[in-house]
């Protein structure tokens, strides 16, 4: 597959949108550019001393100026919008270790469980390799979830690219992060940060 | 993810991918974007051409106007297509509001009253007896939801 996942919650839909917008932008330059080089190699004209040049270096200073702002102001609000306080429904947390996650829901009952990928060997078929864990993770959909991350060894990273999620599980720190999945599905991750031999594996 | 879409399921199209960074096929408003740019640009490059009669200028200002065209209707594109999302939205919640609200109905709307203790039997106190069901529904309907979850984990668990 190429490109991003398709999007299951509200941010990661803003995300699509500014990673199409800040394409669009990056499309524009590069043509130009190309233009310009097809421009540069088919002139005639050819003067080997410095000019003053006050127009295109005010333009080339000014105009770039305005595409960053255009690419940062769509940017700083997603960031923004990503840290809003919400309330969540449910806490669930989870801690790396070498090689598995473990889960813990502990608002209501008392409720772990480890969650081992499943190895290449094992896999029934149909199923994706690298991916496919035996305990997975079942979460309310349309409903706002915490999810404490930490680990108990090494550095990890829980990620779920469909949700629009990365954080970073580092031991002895607790990150949190909120989700809220807009439709069921089942949606895949993988570690995200190397943690030794049998890392994503 | 990687997932076949099932019959009826809108499927993605193959990616086209301009200069290797746009997807026409998937990104929304690009390929009428790219359709306009290419008739700003060609417009405007031609209608130089027959005003100045100078090749080079005119090449130069067909694709600034392709690049100020495109952008121009990205802008107004992006926008009208946020609006929309947002008034799907609205909409999607406002069906979902109503069918909640007409099921906690059904379920509640049993022929008991609650009042408090001698309180006595006035309309007032009948509306406010059902608005407390149905805020008590709509909470007792979603612990259901989380402890049902938690149920189905455990289920699941090997």
């Amino acid at each position: 597959q190429l490109g991003l996942q398709d999007a299951t919650s509200p941010i990661m839909e803003e995300l699509l949108h500014f990673h199409d917008h800040t394409l669009m932008i990056v499309f524009l330059i590069s043509s130009l550019v190309l233009y310009i080089i097809s421009l540069m190699l088919t002139t005639k004209l050819t003067h080997t001393s410095t000019m003053d040049a006050q127009e295109v270096e005010t333009v080339w200073t000014i105009l770039p100026a305005i595409i960053l702002i255009l690419i940062a102001l769509p940017s700083l609000r997603i960031l923004y919008m990503m840290d809003e306080i919400n309330n969540p429904s449910l806490t669930v947390k989870t801690m790396g270790h070498q090689w598995y996650w473990s889960y813990e829901y502990t608002d209501y009952e008392d409720l772990n469980f480890d969650s081992y990928m499943i190895p290449t060997q094992e896999l029934k078929p149909g199923e994706l390799r690298l991916l496919e864990v035996d305990n997975r993770v079942i979460l309310p959909m349309e409903m706002t979830v915490r999810m404490l991350i930490s680990s108990e060894d090494v550095l990890h990273s829980w990620a779920v690219p469909s949700l629009g999620l990365k954080t970073d599980a580092i031991p002895g720190r607790l990150n949190q992060t909120t989700l809220m999945a807009m439709r069921p599905g089942l949606y895949y991750g993988q570690c995200s940060e190397i943690c030794g031999s049998n890392h994503s594996f | 993810m990687a997932s076949t879409p099932e019959s009826g399921e809108p499927t993605k199209g193959k990616p086209f991918k301009l200069l290797g960074i746009l997807d026409v096929e998937n990104i929304p408003c690009a390929r009428d974007l790219i359709l306009y740019g290419s008739l700003g640009s060609v417009a405007a490059g031609l209608g130089h051409f027959l005003l100045i009669s100078r090749n080079r200028r005119s090449c130069d200002v067909g694709v600034g106007g392709f690049i100020l065209v495109t952008l121009g209707c990205w802008f107004h594109c992006r926008y009208n297509y946020a609006k929309l999302r947002i008034q799907e939205r609205i909409a999607r919640d406002g069906i979902k509001n109503k069918i909640l609200k007409k099921k906690i109905r059904f379920c509640t709307k049993v022929p008991t009253l609650i009042l408090k203790e001698n309180q006595p039997l006035t309309r007032a106190a009948v509306e406010q007896s059902q608005a407390s069901e149905y805020n008590s529904g709509v909470r007792i309907k979603w612990k259901a939801t989380l402890l049902r979850l938690i149920c189905t984990i455990k289920l699941s668990i090997k």
